[in-house]
């Protein structure tokens, strides 16, 4: 077991973990902050999306000793953030959610995206979201969120 | 909370539920399969269920409806509200949703179980939930009705407001009270489909804000105070059984509670119990 300190959504945490233990498990489970979801555990369905240094990764398969002090954002931030705010209210108002157990991650990757790529095309959308996977299928209101939250960010 | 009396609720046998047939291919065919006739000859007799265990009237004018199924997506914690506060002239923008906790009240009026499934959570609750929300109304106008001393029928209502026949208006939140002490009313009428202002309308989910924000919680987010959380290792091919197994490397892992061998729906796995799930992973993989 390593104590690490972590800076979680501009908070300053110390928790004491063994090194290879996935950074969903030390937010989920050391931190009590279930908004990032587990999915598949090898990073293939985009559940467990964070940002990490400004990046979007997937915490199920980062190990807590390799976060190496970078700032990592999570949903329960979103609200706060000047992009994750119209992104939430964009994906209120076309509805996308279904079961929604994706949509904490699907939500991480929009914000990504839109930081890096003000306007996205289909091609970026697809590009960057089109391995955050939903069962229910949101796919379409998802792109059209998206899109909506582009216009409103100017 | 009074909970309405359904001891005598039919009981659907569970092989009722899957249908076997030869399909036209010849291959067979295994489907989920309800007899909805039999089932409603079954059913039981329509009964009065009792506005309080469904409907909230907070004192700040919010409308908390319960919900007698799961919502996993389907839309069910929206529809139902919906079909409640339509009848009850609620004002939508004050509704919010909760799943009813478990209680006798909140089975399914069709299959006489609590349940979610089978494509029939309006089909079953849509009388169901209208009727609640028009006794809800009709609680509420009487109580108004009493206190202007006026005929209830002189009353109308809109938005989560009374309007009695002399420019008297009450809001619900503060008739709601004298409301709960009356008699539940026995005889209703529901609205004309015309006369339906949400029901058939686009309404967006009353879900999606807690999904959007990571408050939402989920099975697999439930904390108790104490609680033990079990991983199973499920065999490689579906209904085996398991010969042997080594706990030593998994009850070597510090928080590891208990392994041991369990049965599952077919043939057997081994369950490792924690304190938290991490352990159990670490464990899981070393069994």
């Amino acid at each position: 077991m390593e104590t690490y300190k972590l800076m979680v959504n501009g908070q300053q945490k110390e928790v004491t973990e063994d090194p290879s233990t996935p950074l969903l498990w030390v937010l989920r489970e050391g931190l009590k902050m279930t908004g990032t979801k587990y999915g598949c555990g090898i990073a293939a369905c985009g559940a467990c999306t964070v940002h990490i240094g400004g990046q979007a990764a997937r915490s199920c398969v980062l190990p807590v000793s390799l976060v190496n002090g970078r700032p990592i954002v999570t949903i329960e931030a979103m609200a706060e953030d000047p992009v994750g705010r119209v992104v939430q209210n964009a994906w209120v108002d076309e509805d996308v959610v279904q079961c929604g157990y994706c949509q904490s991650g699907q939500i991480m990757a929009a914000v990504a995206l839109l930081k890096s790529i003000r306007k996205p095309t289909d091609k970026d959308i697809e590009e960057s979201m089109g391995a955050n996977l939903c069962r229910c299928g949101t796919y379409v209101r998802i792109r059209q969120a998206i899109k909506a939250a582009a216009q409103q960010l100017g | 909370m009074p909970t309405a009396s359904m001891s005598n609720h039919s009981a659907v046998s569970r092989r009722g539920f899957l249908k076997v047939s030869t399909a036209a291919a010849g291959g067979l065919l295994v489907s989920l399969h309800l007899d909805w006739v039999a089932i409603a000859q079954q059913a039981p007799k329509p009964q009065v269920y009792p506005p309080d265990a469904f409907v909230h009237v907070r004192p700040d004018g919010k409308i908390v409806i319960r919900v007698n199924r799961l919502e996993f997506g389907q839309g069910v914690q929206t529809a139902l509200p919906v079909l409640l506060a339509d009848e009850m002239d609620a004002d939508w923008s004050q509704v919010t949703a909760e799943l009813a906790p478990a209680a006798d009240v909140y089975r399914d009026p069709v299959m006489g179980i609590q349940m979610v499934g089978g494509s029939g959570s309006i089909a079953h609750s849509f009388q169901q939930y209208r009727q609640l929300g028009a006794r809800t109304r009709a609680m509420l106008v009487a109580a108004a009705a009493a206190q202007w001393k006026v005929d209830p029928g002189q009353c109308r209502t809109q938005a989560s407001v009374i309007y009695g026949p002399n420019g008297q208006s009450a809001k619900y939140a503060d008739v709601a009270d004298a409301a709960a002490s009356l008699p539940v009313p026995q005889e209703i009428s529901l609205k004309k489909d015309s006369d339906l202002k949400l029901a058939g309308k686009k309404v967006r989910r009353l879900d999606s804000r807690a999904k959007c924000d990571g408050s939402q919680k989920f099975g697999l987010d439930v904390d108790l105070p104490g609680m033990k959380v079990a991983l199973v290792a499920h065999p490689p091919v579906f209904g085996a059984k398991v010969k042997s197994f080594d706990a030593s490397g998994a009850r070597a892992v510090s928080g590891v509670h208990d392994v041991f061998e369990i049965p599952l729906v077919r043939g057997s796995g081994v369950a490792v119990i924690a304190g938290s799930g991490q352990p159990n992973r670490r464990a899981t993989a070393a069994s």
